[in-house]
């Protein structure tokens, strides 16, 4: 019986039918009703602590813009900060979470960043004003982030009790405050909606030419 | 007339000079209210370039990375900030800078190291820029009056407020003065923040009761002078500042003044001079032209010997000379009438002057006397001619005088002879009555200076008179240049005839009168008829009565 079992078992394996295969389907509007895009979706299962799933992080710099806008990574994740621009870049961050600086440089760096703590940090760099990106730093493996139509499918979540959030660079509030809690079983997904009440966007405009402004 | 004339013109200086300073008050009011109203504009101009000034300073300020890193990296020390928040305020010279935290506190002050969260003062100031990025306003802190603004510390998102404050006071307000061209004060109520009027400045707590509507010109007395004053109320977070723009009135009008009092001088001096001319004209005009006028009425009186006496030689004293030669033509005429008159007695002279003298003459029932001396010839004999004249004219002043008062006219003298004429220039109705009267009068007369004559023991003469009323012709006779008005005719031939037959001793008569002549009478004489005589021209006889006397 055992091997029959032991069988059965290996087809659903081969089925790909997994034991953690739960999915999460989220859709993140704002008060107005628009889809918002860059939210990072994320949920922590109740009385779980998970090790570290993916060691290290890309966020690249490209045509003088940090690639992409919202980075998710599980705390503990290493962040790499390449600059693929033929101009040198100098990215620093003041967040709590994670203060450092990487002085004008090209090229990889030699080490990549350790985000060892949970929280939003922001990245600039100094001598380009509207050049920004966040990081979030995650307590738990299961995240992803909304695309442009503002949906996220969180995967491969074993089954449990999970309270889900919602971080978008441009909330008001906190994530908590918008917190959801979901059953999920072993398979199945699962559909949540949030709705988020978002700041107006406080990007700086990128300096287009050479000619604004003017004496006045 | 020579008041009435000062009067005149002293009103017209009064009034052109009451004039001229009414109409320089309102040009100068005018003037400094289009100055105030345009000061004001180009003070609110100023004042919002400041603004976004340092507005943009604050952005650019606030993106200052190692300042940043001071306030928000990795080993944050509140001593290390609050220099490079000196630095930071010196490079834009601001009076002070504050960081206010997100959630509206003060977390420095570089006038007052040792502040740490505090409510910041000016919520609505950050709440402002929250929304639009970035905000500038007033604020009165501390007594004192800021320009200050508002700029978020982008690292690269908002992590605090950024805040520098611009003090306003007399350095600002004098930097303000050079483009206003006003005086300026910065004032909430009777607190001067400050100000280039030392003036208004002492004034401030008559400033705080005063009521100052905004944009609007009031006259403001300020130290005992009159300003326009111009409110314009500044934006602020807290108190009702006011920049006060003000003019001096009197500044304004010192050119006015000036003007004026120029004017004043210069009327001063052109009334003294009318004086002066008046006076003079006094002398040269009107005192010659009383005397004119005096002269005239001397003249008028018929005192024709008058002269007037100007000294001077323009115009009133060639009118002077010219009056002179009136009076003397006047004279002149007056006595050529009254020589006229004398020569042809006065009632021709008057018929003559009467209408343009001409021969020529009109038919008229007329007297005609003829008289004749007797005897005179043998007295002449006896007489020195001088004598003899003056007898004779003794004798003719008094005919001629008799035949005068009884309205006749003495035609001419011709020796001893007289010729009267009654009817002519002028009728009477009774001329014959006044001719016969004449005659009685006439022999009277002689009667009495023949008695006198005697006395002297001088001969005495006879008179023979000749009367007859007939239709003649009377009027000038002669030449146009030399005649005489007398009368012609058979009538007058019969009235010489009959003071020719006066001398026939039968007829025994001083007197002889026609037939014609007695009809002609109203009163009733005494007559003796005659006899008949024949006359030319007529078919009939004429009767003739010698004349004795009246009844």
């Amino acid at each position: 019986m055992n091997g029959i079992r032991a069988i059965g078992l290996l087809v659903l394996v081969g089925l790909g039918l997994r034991l953690d295969a739960a999915s999460l389907d989220v859709t993140v509007k704002d008060t107005k009703g628009a889809t918002v895009p860059d939210a990072v979706v994320y949920a922590q299962r109740s009385g779980a602590s998970s090790g570290l799933v993916k060691k290290q992080a890309v966020v690249d710099q490209r045509d003088k813009q940090f690639v992409p806008y919202v980075t998710a990574v599980q705390v503990g994740t290493s962040i790499v900060f390449p600059n693929s621009d033929n101009i040198r870049h100098h990215v620093y961050s003041f967040s709590p979470a994670k203060k450092f600086e990487l002085p004008l440089y090209s090229g990889v760096p030699a080490k990549p960043i350790v985000f060892d703590n949970v929280g939003f940090v922001t990245l600039g760099c100094n001598i380009h004003d509207w050049m920004i990106a966040y990081v979030a730093v995650l307590p738990t493996p299961h995240f992803q982030v909304t695309g442009a139509e503002g949906h996220a499918m969180v995967k491969d979540m074993p089954a449990g009790q999970y309270t889900v959030e919602v971080w978008q660079p441009s909330l008001k509030g906190t994530p908590e405050q918008f917190a959801q809690t979901v059953e999920l079983s072993a398979s199945g997904t699962k559909t949540l909606l949030f709705t988020l009440d978002l700041k107006p966007d406080f990007r700086v405009k990128r300096a287009p030419g050479l000619s604004t402004g003017g004496y006045r | 007339m020579l008041f009435f004339l000062i009067a005149l013109l002293t009103l017209l200086q009064c009034v052109t000079y009451l004039v001229i300073r009414n109409a320089n008050r309102q040009h100068a009011l005018t003037q400094i209210d289009s100055s105030l109203r345009t000061g004001a504009q180009i003070f609110q101009e100023l004042i919002e370039q400041r603004s976004q000034q340092i507005s943009s300073e604050a952005a650019v300020l606030s993106r200052d990375h190692a300042f940043q890193e001071t306030f928000a990296g990795a080993n944050q020390d509140r001593e290390t900030t609050l220099s490079a928040l000196a630095s930071l305020q010196s490079r834009v010279k601001a009076d002070v800078v504050w960081i206010g935290s997100l959630d509206r506190q003060l977390l420095f002050d570089t006038h007052r190291p040792e502040i740490h969260n505090v409510p910041f003062p000016f919520p609505k100031l950050i709440e402002r820029a929250e929304n639009t990025e970035s905000s500038h306003a007033f604020v009165i802190f501390d007594g004192e009056l800021f320009a200050m603004a508002v700029a978020p510390m982008l690292a690269p998102d908002p992590i605090a407020w950024l805040c520098p404050g611009f003090r306003i006071d007399d350095d600002f307000a004098r930097e303000i003065k050079a483009y206003t061209n006003a005086e300026i004060t910065f004032a909430d109520g009777s607190n001067i923040f400050g100000s280039t009027l030392e003036k208004q400045r002492l004034a401030a707590k008559k400033l705080g009761e005063t009521q100052l509507p905004p944009k609007q010109i009031v006259d403001l007395r300020v130290g005992g002078e009159d300003f326009l004053s111009y409110a314009v109320p500044l934006p602020a977070e807290n108190g009702k500042p006011i920049a006060l723009l003000q003019r001096s009135l009197n500044e304004e009008l010192a050119p006015y003044i000036r003007l004026e009092r120029n004017f004043l001088i210069l009327a001063l001096l052109g009334l003294a001079i009318s004086v002066a001319i008046g006076a003079w004209m006094a002398r040269g005009v009107s005192k010659p032209v009383l005397q004119l006028a005096e002269g005239a009425r001397k003249i008028a009186t018929g005192d024709y010997r008058h002269r007037v006496r100007l000294k001077q030689q323009d115009e009133l004293g060639s009118l002077a000379d010219s009056f002179n030669q009136m009076s003397t033509g006047l004279a002149e005429r007056d006595r050529v009438r009254d020589l006229l008159g004398k020569v042809v007695s006065p009632e021709v002279a008057a018929e003559l002057l009467k209408k343009e003298v001409a021969l020529g003459g009109e038919e008229r029932e007329v007297t005609v006397l003829f008289s004749d001396l007797r005897n005179f010839t043998s007295m002449s004999e006896k007489l020195k001619p001088q004598e003899m004249l003056g007898i004779l004219n003794r004798y003719f002043t008094g005919m001629s005088g008799i035949i005068e008062k009884h309205g006749g006219v003495v035609d001419k003298y011709m020796g001893d002879a007289l010729m009267a004429l009654f009817g002519a220039p002028l009728a009477n109705a009774d001329d014959a009555d006044r001719a016969m009267q004449s005659a009685l009068e006439m022999t009277e007369a002689l009667d009495d200076l023949n008695r006198r004559w005697q006395k002297r023991g001088l001969p005495t003469i006879g008179v023979g008179i000749g009367i007859n009323t007939d239709i003649v012709v009377a009027g000038n006779m002669g030449s146009a240049t030399r005649l005489n008005y007398t009368v012609i005719g058979d009538g007058v031939n019969l009235a010489s005839r009959l003071e020719g037959l006066t001398k026939q001793p039968e007829y025994d008569a001083r007197i002889i009168i026609s037939g014609c002549t007695l009809s002609k009478a109203k009163r009733k004489y005494r007559t003796r008829r005659l006899g008949e005589v024949a006359v030319k021209g007529k078919k009939t006889p004429t009767e003739i009565f010698a004349l004795l006397g009246q009844n």
